[in-house]
């Protein structure tokens, strides 16, 4: 189950990205930070041995663990996209589009790590190093700045509104990443004072892997999942068909099945089918009203559902009592 | 040396609404703050409650410090909201095509202009009155508006979609 999770995530993140980076290539856009997370993401991904094995990676920068840095600053800069595009979204302009202190705490990671000696790649690198100083005090900067974005996504979650549907795989994300950072930072304290062979240094450490990574897997499905719905609500599938049955109902009673048939189809392939669907609706409302038209029973029934369509949003139909010139926006 | 560019009148209904420099989420009151600015005065909302108001769906009274916007209460919220709209359609036409607009006299509000969505008037709207089908026309342009996704869901898609 997790060997087929640990293939079909790195293959579905890539399909959507390819996806993404087409559609920004055809619109001239340059990349939102939720695209730049994924392709961090996806970079950091290649650092686990995903299609390269791990050791072959590491040789290419030396064959002393550099992997592992390189792989750990990836992850980082990836969560804080994250983040800001979910800032984005949500509209808070505030410090958290301010890089310093990701900066600060990168080149804090990259002296301690440089600073400490490596031997030969190994797929144990903190167990088997975190006694050096440098190495203890790199990771621990590291947990630290992870669980700083994760509880930070969690909190910019908690306050969203509408799109919180779409959101729950970060904050299921940030969760599990929050407690996987936790787990390691106390793996991180007691290895120093009671040995990575003491029980409670044992029963930690299992715990770090799933957790990271199923909230890792959490958020690439975050991420997956809006592009496709985009390209779902771009097609406007439902409205169209709704639109073509406008169309015919509303068409003149001539009989011929040939002026149906291109109703249905020109309703279907509407360029706007909201606003033909909405243009519809205050038609046969008016037509209620007029004592000259009586409305057929299919007519009626498509008002009866147009008019359940509408409004999208409560709030922004609200009539006010008054509104002065001088309340305008610039 | 080229000549000076001048600013260019909105004229046809598209343009008008586009002049209004509405964001996609606008919400009705945005619209009527928007139409307000250029009315030059406020803008009273009042619902009619009682029946009997036939094909008259919605009226704007032209008072010299103030706009009175009626609508019927009983109608559905979004042609309430599409009512008014045409209304709102009038004051702009009234500003950009100066006083083009007719307007229906009613004892009720003294020599106040008066001008009224109804039925009979839309429906020889399209064949006579060029006023009344242009205030129609920028009713749907600003129902469009009205009727976008909401701006939250629209910036999660340019965002994350």
């Amino acid at each position: 189950m997790i060997q087929l999770a640990w293939t079909v995530f790195p293959i579905l993140l890539g399909l959507v990205l390819l996806l993404r980076i087409g559609a920004l290539v055809q619109e001239r856009r340059m990349p939102s930070p939720a695209l730049v997370s994924a392709l961090l993401g996806f970079a950091a991904l290649f650092t686990v041995g995903f299609a390269v094995p791990e050791s072959v990676v590491d040789s290419w920068l030396g064959g002393t663990n550099l992997l592992h840095l390189v792989r750990n600053l990836l992850f980082l800069s990836s969560m804080w996209f994250l983040r800001r595009a979910i800032c984005l979204v949500l509209d808070r302009p505030s410090g958290r589009s301010d890089p310093v202190p990701l900066l600060l705490q990168m080149l804090a990671m990259a002296v301690f790590f440089a600073a400490s000696p490596r031997g030969a790649t190994t797929r144990w690198f903190i167990p088997e190093y975190v006694h050096e100083p440098g190495i203890w005090a790199y990771a621990n900067v590291y947990m630290a700045a992870v669980l700083w974005l994760a509880v930070d996504i969690i909190r910019l979650v908690r306050r969203a509104s509408r799109p919180a549907r779409w959101f729950w795989w970060f904050s299921a994300g940030g969760v599990l990443i929050s407690a996987a950072s936790v787990v390691e930072l106390v793996y991180m304290s007691v290895v120093p004072r009671l040995g990575r062979d003491s029980s409670l240094a044992q029963s930690l450490y299992p715990w770090f892997t799933p957790l990271l990574y199923s909230g890792i897997a959490a958020i690439v499905l975050g991420l997956c999942i809006p592009p496709v719905i985009t390209l779902a609500r771009r097609t406007e599938l439902p409205l169209r068909l709704v639109n073509a049955r406008a169309s015919v109902a509303c068409a003149p009673l001539t009989g011929c099945r040939h002026s149906t048939a291109r109703a249905l189809v020109s309703g279907f392939l509407a360029a706007d089918p909201r606003g033909e669907v909405y243009d519809t609706m205050i038609q046969l409302r008016d037509g209620t009203m007029i004592p000259e038209v009586s409305l057929t029973a299919p007519q009626l029934a498509l008002l009866a559902d147009l008019e359940q369509r509408f409004p999208y949003d409560q709030m922004a139909i609200a009539i006010p009592n008054e509104v002065r010139p001088d309340e305008a926006r610039p | 040396m080229t000549a000076p560019v001048q600013e260019l009148r909105p004229e046809s209904p598209a343009e008008i609404v586009a002049a209004l420099g509405l964001e996609p989420s606008s919400t009705l009151q945005d619209i009527a703050s928007r139409v307000a600015g250029i009315y030059g005065k406020r803008l009273i909302f009042e619902g009619l409650k009682e029946e009997g108001w036939g094909s008259l769906t919605a009226l704007w009274v032209d008072q010299a410090d103030q706009g009175l916007i009626f609508y019927r209460q009983r109608d559905p919220q979004v042609y309430r909201a599409h009512c008014i709209f045409h209304e709102f359609g009038h004051i702009l036409l009234g500003h950009y095509w100066c006083s083009a607009g007719q307007h229906m006299g009613m004892n009720l509000w003294g020599d106040d202009p008066v001008y009224a969505r109804t039925l009979e008037v839309l429906g020889d709207a399209a064949r006579t009155n060029e006023v009344e089908k242009a205030a129609e026309d920028i009713a749907f342009l600003l129902g469009r508006i009205l009727h976008r996704p909401d701006s939250e869901t629209a910036r999660f898609s340019a965002v994350f979609g």
